[in-house]
């Protein structure tokens, strides 16, 4: 996952593509991670292609195209995931908290017996949305730093949550080698 | 933190699966992408314009009557609730005008902008007397009062009349300020997490 400046003096359109072109796959699969329907995750994910263009002209380069592209785009699934709570009255945990549910309480889990990147989503989908930076931000390989920059998080607190996601990855995709330690304090949720 | 190497490649393998899945490669050209854009406020400007239509139909239907009444306390109450119709309009276009993502998103962390969010929906949840249910009541009360007076042969009745219809009214008005003072509590316990995290 490559961190760029963007090209100096460049347009709005030129960071466009640029954007796309580094992190295109990423942002599908964010959008996926936020929306398990097709259509909706179609919706989506064109949202976030018009959020991020619309973003672009108060780009000033204050910070990577990266951590711009990745603030809008979580942005705008939360805007997502927050409308469909007010229709749907669904409910998100935290990363500890879903380390104690079991592994078998969504449609997307079942089909998950089969699939470790469908388990992976339903696990993700769960979450509530900064939990859920966190862990695609982890998944997507950036450092704490990059990850604090994104969600706003001390990278203190990063860096508890990374341990409670490592903790629940191996909980969840490999049982038999769980990490033996549990976090000792936690300011997170 | 001195992980064991079996765990690093347990993490590094999950890593890469994950970025490694097939994706259907969408992508989006500039052009398009404007296109699309222009759309999406099209969009949003119907949305508004149908949620206006509501209003259109009960500022005209209280204007139609203002101009056939006689009794000069019965139009004022009239115009006062086409007064509070246009206020309740006026409001709902300020506080619903961030429902698409704000063309600054990228300057927000995840943090912040949840923040904003949730700060911006408690007001409104936790101030729906000032802005929508109160600017109404002067104009509900004056006219139905003022209907009463310029009825003075069925006095007994006509009150009787008000006094239920008033009553009604009130208990309506106090439940959604009720509901919506529980929703603005729940949207502060989430905002107080945020401010947890933090810190």
């Amino acid at each position: 996952m490559p961190d760029v400046s963007p090209r100096p003096g460049s347009s709005r359109e030129a960071q466009f593509e640029d954007a796309l072109a580094l992190y295109g796959a990423a942002l599908e699969r964010l959008a996926r991670a936020y929306e398990a329907d097709a259509d909706m995750r179609r919706d989506l994910l064109q949202e976030i292609f018009i959020a991020l263009w619309r973003s672009l002209t108060a780009f000033d380069g204050r910070c990577s195209l990266r951590t711009w592209v990745y603030r809008v785009a979580h942005n705008t699934a939360a805007s997502h995931v927050a409308a469909q709570i007010r229709r749907s009255k669904r409910t998100f945990v935290g990363l500890d908290e879903l380390a104690e549910l079991p592994d078998h309480d969504s449609g997307e889990a079942a089909a998950g017996e089969r699939d470790a990147i469908g388990r992976l989503y339903a696990l993700i989908g769960q979450l509530k949305p900064l939990d859920r930076q966190v862990m695609l931000a982890y998944l997507e390989g950036m450092d704490a730093a990059a990850t604090a920059e994104i969600t706003g998080l001390s990278p203190g607190n990063v860096a508890v949550k990374i341990h409670r996601i490592k903790h629940l990855l191996a909980q969840h995709l490999n049982p038999k080698a769980q990490p033996a330690t549990a976090p000792a304090k936690e300011g997170a949720r | 933190m001195n992980e064991p190497f079996h765990d690093r490649l347990e993490d590094q393998a999950t890593k890469t699966m994950w970025q490694n899945q097939p994706t259907e490669g969408v992508r989006m050209s500039t052009a398009e992408v404007q296109l699309q854009a222009n759309k999406f406020q099209t969009k949003i400007w119907r949305r508004n314009a149908r949620e206006y239509v509501a209003a259109s139909v009960v500022v005209l239907f209280f204007a139609w009557r203002m101009i056939g009444a006689g009794d000069a306390l019965v139009r004022t109450g009239m115009a006062l609730i086409i007064a509070g119709t246009f206020y309740v309009c006026w409001q709902l276009h300020v506080r619903g005008g961030s429902r698409s993502v704000p063309a600054d998103a990228g300057l927000s962390s995840g943090i912040a902008f949840q923040r904003a969010q949730l700060v911006r929906q408690r007001d409104t949840l936790a101030n729906v007397w000032r802005w929508y249910l109160g600017p109404l009541i002067p104009g509900l009360v004056l006219m139905v009062v003022a209907i009463g007076r310029a009825n003075p042969g069925h006095s007994r009745f006509i009150w009787l009349f008000i006094g239920i219809y008033l009553g009604v009214v009130a208990a309506v008005f106090f439940a959604i300020g009720r509901l919506n003072k529980r929703g603005a509590r729940q949207l502060q316990r989430q905002i107080d997490e945020l401010d947890e995290i933090s810190r």
